[in-house]
Parts: structure tokens; sequence; C-alpha cells
């Protein structure tokens, strides 16, 4: 750390002299940030690995007007910088500069929402303590002056003592302006704290940021900072880890001596914070000729119905049934075309390749198990535009609102809700949002239950199970139109079986291994947007990108390595059709058969079950991979779909797989884990092993007995 | 007991057609308040932790609240606060004592 540090001091200068800065991008969240981010950058810009809402590091590169090259930080949406989460904390250290591998920032350019100055100038009050030079980017100016306020930036920019450009970052407006503006106080002095310190506190402040600075190498006005930070919390809760042994019990003596003066800090300080920003505010809004539309107003009347006790829920079920059920239908003509593509490829590769291995691995191999992965794309990228258009247009915070008392009760944290959404799209993300929640045990169960929400690459199992075995069936309809149908009831029967497994997980775990108070939720209710195209376009395309490259790379690899083991060892002596069974992949089956044969698998599910730990939509893959190695015709690609349905036990001479089957594999696809992109996450996120093996045992023993039950009991009533 | 201080107050007061504020006697919390109704903060008391937040957040003494809504089956509340909504569950309102709004 303290060299971190003592580096960060000089490197700053270096960088100037190279013509390239950092400017970390910071604002409350729905403050209009990831839109200026997206209008910044375009599409130049680097993720970490997934699209979370927002709480990952990204990164853009652009250029300045003068020609110096920029590179842009998006630190997470945050209210304060008090570290209450894992989100502030490493916001935090970003700007201090004192996060190994990222540069201190040059300039901080702090995003503040117009229509909310109050609140949002309470993190720039914060942010100008640092002493990082400034610029406040101010946006929904043009939603403030449809309710009759003017916000004048020049009013503001003399009042705070920072640079003020006015945006409309979904327009383009201002974005040069803003830029030079950036430019320029890269090269130039930071703006003093801008609060009034009150006098019953200012000289505890300065005596610890005085030590800060002896004892801990910080330059003055970080120590100010992290002064103010240390104080104001609780002993028991301030991350005093890194700190040297006498700074610790400087704020320990400080806090007890502030107790008996019966001086409660933190009120002390963030009530001046307030009186500053009240006094900026009195001279910066002016009230137009325009007629006054009370802000609150329309917001107001979308809200008593969607936030309503009653028709609040019918409403948030609909708009799940919606999602769900379209992802189902609409998709159903692109997923042909790729389909189509995908049989011209192997046709193709039939024609003009001498027949043998290399023409069997490239066509079974690589196109029957890539080619039949890349067909889901349509309806992956299609769940990521309703997640994101959900959390855009501000609906996710309602739905979060509706839900808490449930959440409440198994010991979820509200804002859980939203993590637990993202996990529908992906567990990744997800789990990752689950940084917004300060409590750890609260967090914990988050993270533990997260997998079992359905995620894209459970839709390919469940697409070809529920295509081929799940009559097409109309349940329910007006006249001619069909509204619903079996398999599309099927299809949110899977949703809602991992939603129900999620909560009583989570009230088990909340009432054993994790026990505790519930814990709080406060949660922002932001004004309805009309959500941006581009933001949603941009995360589809960034979410098409990674699935085809995980399709390229992972399930490539695993569909050769499959392609191998169900060729090998050849035995020419043996009739075609049970080459498979003695391959050496036949053997793994045959060796786990016995375990999963209660739940009403075969040997060749077995294949695929062992295959998919890697990732559950390689399931799909690997039975393309195995089934096409298995046709004795050798004919271009086989029909999925077909070929499952005509699978014949050769013992019993009965159907492998039924509707029963079929369901005993996808609710096991709901329960198990079989993702190691999951499990890696976890092991970073819970820092260690010990809760993701605790999740994958208990996921896996979950779906087994889940399933026994299932597919047992329906055999006892007929079904199977 | 706190309640019926409520009512008590809402019969003395009459109210204007368009803009029904109410204001809360002393004594009561921001989780007594019914929706529509509003008060001033006078002190937050709670976990330092929880506590902490809700000032970070706006909820200053003498900063002026209402209560928009509630959730159904006791869910949380949904509350205006420096012209924007905040919503937090009753456990957490029930630590922000309220005084009478002297607007």
């Amino acid at each position: 750390m303290k060299t971190s540090l003592a580096m960060n001091g000089s490197s700053a200068e270096g960088e100037k002299s190279s013509k390239n800065i950092t400017i970390a991008l910071v604002g409350n969240p729905n403050c209009g940030k990831t839109t200026l981010f997206n209008a910044l950058t375009g599409l130049r810009q680097k993720v970490g690995n997934y699209p979370g809402v927002t709480v990952e590091k990204k990164e853009g590169h652009f250029q300045l007007p003068g020609g110096t090259t920029a590179t842009l930080l998006d630190l997470p949406g945050l209210y304060s910088l008090t570290p209450h989460s894992p989100d502030e904390q490493i916001a935090r250290e970003i700007l201090m500069g004192i996060l190994p591998d990222t540069p201190k920032p040059d300039v901080i350019l702090n995003v503040v929402d117009a229509s909310n100055l109050d609140r949002n100038l309470y993190m720039t009050s914060q942010l100008l303590d640092l002493g990082v030079p400034m610029v406040i980017a101010l946006t929904m100016t043009d939603s403030t002056l449809k309710e009759g306020i003017l916000v004048c930036p020049g009013v503001l920019e003399k009042a705070i003592g920072v640079p003020v450009r006015s945006v409309v970052a979904s327009r383009k407006q201002g974005l040069e302006q803003l830029l030079s503006a950036v430019e320029m106080a890269a090269s130039s002095m930071p703006a003093e704290p801008a609060w009034p310190v009150p006098d019953q506190i200012v000289d505890e402040i300065t005596d610890l940021q005085h030590a800060l600075e002896k004892e801990h190498h910080l330059q003055p006005r970080i120590a100010f900072s992290e002064a103010v930070s240390l104080l104001m919390q609780e002993s028991e809760h301030v991350p005093m880890q890194h700190l040297p042994e006498s700074v610790k019990s400087l704020v320990r003596t400080t806090q007890e001596h502030l107790a008996s003066d019966d001086i409660d800090f933190a009120t002390t300080a963030i009530d001046a914070r307030y009186r500053w920003i009240a006094h900026i505010i009195q001279g910066v809004n002016q009230p137009t000729n325009r007629p006054r539309k009370h802000p609150i107003s329309t917001n107001e009347r979308v809200d008593s119905v969607v936030m309503h006790p009653f028709w609040g829920y019918v409403i948030f079920f609909l708009i799940m049934t919606v999602m769900f059920q379209s992802i189902f239908s609409w998709v159903q003509a692109p997923m042909e075309w790729l389909k189509n593509g995908i049989d011209f490829l192997g046709g193709m590769l039939v024609r003009h390749m001498p027949a043998g291995d290399l023409r069997a691995l490239l066509k079974d191999g690589v196109l029957g198990g890539v080619g039949n992965t890349i067909v889901f794309l349509p309806q992956i990228l299609l769940l990521f535009l309703f997640v994101s258009l959900l959390e855009d247009t501000g609906y996710m915070a309602r739905a979060a609102f509706l839900m808490d008392k449930l959440m409440s009760k198994v010991g979820l944290h509200g804002k859980a809700f939203i993590p637990l959404l993202s996990s529908f799209a992906c567990a990744i993300p997800g789990i990752m949002a689950t940084r917004t929640i300060g409590d750890r045990k609260a967090r914990l169960i988050t993270i533990l239950i997260a997998p079992l929400m359905s995620c894209s690459a459970r839709l390919p199992v469940y697409f070809l199970m529920t295509g081929a075995f799940i009559p097409n069936r109309r349940v329910l309809g007006i006249g001619s139109h069909t509204l619903l149908t079996l398999p599309g009831v099927t299809f949110i029967g899977m949703y809602f079986l991992g939603m129900i497994a999620a909560f009583l997980i989570a009230w088990m775990f909340h009432r054993t291994l994790l026990k505790g108070v519930a814990p709080t939720f406060l949660m922002e209710l932001p004004p309805y947007r009309v959500p941006s195209l581009k933001t949603a376009f941009i995360q589809m395309l960034e979410r098409a990108g990674l699935f085809l490259k995980r399709a390229g790379t992972v399930i490539a690899a695993v569909s050769v390595v499959l392609w191998a083991l169900s060729t090998y060892p050849k035995h020419p002596d043996l009739p075609k059709d049970s080459q498979l069974a003695h391959s050496f992949v036949g053997s793994i089956g045959h060796g786990i058969e016995p375990i999963i044969k209660p739940l009403g698998f075969d040997w060749k599910m077995g294949i695929g079950i062992v295959s998919s730990f890697v990732a559950r939509e390689v399931f799909v893959s690997a039975m393309g991979t195995v089934y096409n190695v298995d046709d004795p015709e050798d004919s271009g690609q086989v029909n999925l779909r077909k070929k499952l349905q005509d699978d014949v036990d050769p013992n019993t001479g009965r159907h492998i797989y039924s509707a029963l089957v079929a369901v005993c594999l996808m609710v096991y696809y709901v329960l198990a884990m079989q993702c190691m992109s999951t499990v890696a996450v976890v092991r970073r996120e819970t820092n260690g092993w010990k809760w993701p093996l605790f999740q994958v045992g208990y996921m896996t023993v979950l779906a087994w007995v889940v399933t026994f039950f299932i597919y047992q009991g329906g055999r006892m009533l007929g079904w199977g | 007991m706190q309640k019926h201080n409520i009512e008590a107050v809402n019969s003395m007061i009459s109210t204007e057609p368009n803009n029904t504020i109410i204001s809360a006697p002393a004594g009561i919390t921001l989780a007594d308040l019914k929706p529509g109704e509003c008060g001033t903060i006078v002190r937050l008391l709670g976990n330092s932790q929880g506590r902490l937040r809700l000032l970070e957040m706006g909820l200053t003494p003498g900063t002026h609240v209402k209560v928009v809504r509630a959730a159904a089956f006791g869910g949380p509340l949904d509350i205006e606060i420096r012209a924007y909504k905040l919503s937090l569950r009753r456990e957490e309102a029930s630590s922000v004592w309220l005084g009478i709004a002297d607007i």
C-alpha cells in the first residue's frame, strides 16, 4: 500500500507530460452517467468481463479537442464516498490513487443531475475534499426546464469553484465544451474544499489529518478527506486494517472524546455539507416564466398504478409473463435462419471435403457443437434487452419496492432483487451486482441463490426439451389469437421453479447457516425516463460478443474434445450404431449411469451432464456432437430434435425420451450449478473456495433430490 | 396512542383542496405517518451504519419529509425528501423522529 502511495505522487506528472490523462467518471445512480459514458466513448469501450448494471469497472478511450488522449474510467454509481459497501470502497481507493494497477485520476468528471441538485451535490462536496481537479457535467437540464426551472451552469460554476458544463448526452449536446473544460482542468489547480468545517469538529479533523500525513504518507488533501471519513463511522465498522497502530488509536481516542463532549460528528459534518448545498441552490434555480408543472405529478400518476398494493402485483406478473413468453415466441424465425445457415455449412463440408476424420471433426465436432449453441443467440439478446429496459426506465426499483416484504421474510436485502433479476440474464453480472449490498450476510445469501435464477445459458436446454417433447397445445387464447401455449407454460414454470427454490433456500440459510437480523433497505425511486436505445444496443452488442467468444473458445474446445472422446477408440469390427457406446465417452456415460438412472437419464444424457459442467449450454452442443457421431447415415447435419424424439433403447425398444424425462432434465438444469464461470466469480467475490464449493455441493444435491422425486412420482402416476 | 395523536391533529387542521399537507405532532417517528402526511426530522436514532446512510441520503435534522405511499403487507414506505423519492423499510423509518413541520 505504502509503496503504491509514494509512486502515485510522481506518476501523475509523468502522465501529463506524455499527453495522456486519466479521467474518473463519478456520479449518483440514475444521474445519466452511463448515457454520458456511451456518448463519449461510443463503441470504443473496454468492459471488464461482463455487462453488469454499471457495477464492473468500465474503461473508454478517446481524444480531447486539444490532442490529449484520455482514458475514461467509469466508476460505479454512488451516493457518497463513505465506504458502506465494496462499491464505495473501490471508488474511494481509485480516486485517492491507492488502488493497485489503476492510475490516479488527473481529473474527476462529476455527473450532476440538475433535477436533483440537493442530493447530487452531497457527493460533489466529498469529491472536492480530495484535491483533484474537477469538472461538473450537468445533466437533465432539459427535464428541469419542462418543470419550469432553469438551472444555470454559470451560477453553479461560480458558487462551487469548478467548471460546470451543461450536457444532453443522448443528443450529443455540449460534449465538445465539456471535453475542453476537462482538458483545461487537467493542468490547473484543484479547487479548495467547499463546505465550511464547523468549529466544534475542526480541531479533531486537523489532528487526524496531520497524523495521516505523517504516519500514513497521505497527501494533505487526501488525508483531510480520509480523516473526515474515518471519524464519521463508528469505530467497529471502519476499515482500518491498513492504518498504522498510532493512527488507529488516535481515531479511537478522538471518537471517545467526541462522545464525552456529546458531539455527534456524523450529523454535524453531514449537516454542514447540506447547509453548503442549500446556500448554493438558493442562487442557482431560477424559475422560468413557463407554467410550472409539479415535478412529481406525472411520475406520481404512473406510480399510483404501478406501485398499487393490488394492481402493482398484477402488472408485475404481467410484465414477467409477457417477457418470458415473448422470448419464447418472437425468436423462432431468426433461430430458423441461423439453423439453416449452419445446415448449409455442414452440407458444404460434406460436398467439398473428402470423407475422413478431419471432415468428421469439423462437421460433427465443431459445427455440431458450436452451431447448435449459436442458434440461441437471438433469445439471449432479447433477454438482455428486456433486463436493460426494465433497469433504464426506472421500473426495476418499483418492482424491488413491491417485492421487498417477501425478500425481507427470507433475509434478503430489498436491493437483492436487482442482482437476482439480472441473474435471469446471467448469474455473473448478477453476482457482481451484489456489491451494492452492504450487509455481508445478506450479500452472501444473495450470491448463494443467484445461480438458481434461470439464466440465458439454460435457454438452449429448455428450448431443445420443450420444442421436442412438450406438445404445442394452446392453453389460453381469445378467439383465434393464442396467448399462451403449453411449451410457453412449461417455460414459465421452469423460471418459477428456480425462483421458488431460491426463496426457500434463502429462507433456510437465513434461519440456519447465516443467522442475523434482516438488513436495511434504502433505495431511490428514480423518476421514470425514456430508456436510451443506444445504451440498450451497446449492452446487447457486448453480450453478443461475449456469447460468441465463449462459443468460439470454451464450447468449441469442449466440442472437439468430446468429438475425439466419442470417436475413439475405433472399433472397425463393431456395427456403426454401437461404436459410440464403446468409445471413451461411452464408458464415461455408462460409468455414471447408475447415479443418474433413478432420475430417468440414460448414459448419453450423462455425457451431456458431465461435459456441461463447464457451462450449461454445452449440454446441447454435446448432444449435437454425440448424435452426429452416432449418425449411421453420415448425411450432413442431423436434426437434433428429431434424433432425440426417435432415440430408442435397444434393450427395451422403448423411447428414451418422454415428456417426463424432458421435464426432469430441465428441472435438473434449473437447480444444478453446471457453470465454471460462476464458480470462478463466486470464488473471487467471497475471497476463497469455501463458499463456491459449498454452493456447487448444495445445488447438485438439491437438483438430484428434486429430480428424483419428480421422476419417480411421475412414473407412479403413470406419466413415464 | 401515537396514531390517536395524528388523527386529533388531522381534524384540527383544515386541509386545502389541492394541497393536503398535514403537519405531524412532536414525539412520533416517520413510520407513524400515513400516506399523505409529513413532518420535519428532529433526530435519528438506531444503529450507526443505517443511521449514517440515512443522514447521507439527506435525512438530516430540520429536513421536511412526506410519506407518499406504503407497500402492502407492512412493506416499505415511499417517501419524498429533498425533492426526490426514496423507499425505506418501516424498521428504518421508526428510527427517524419527527417534530411539527415549521413551514
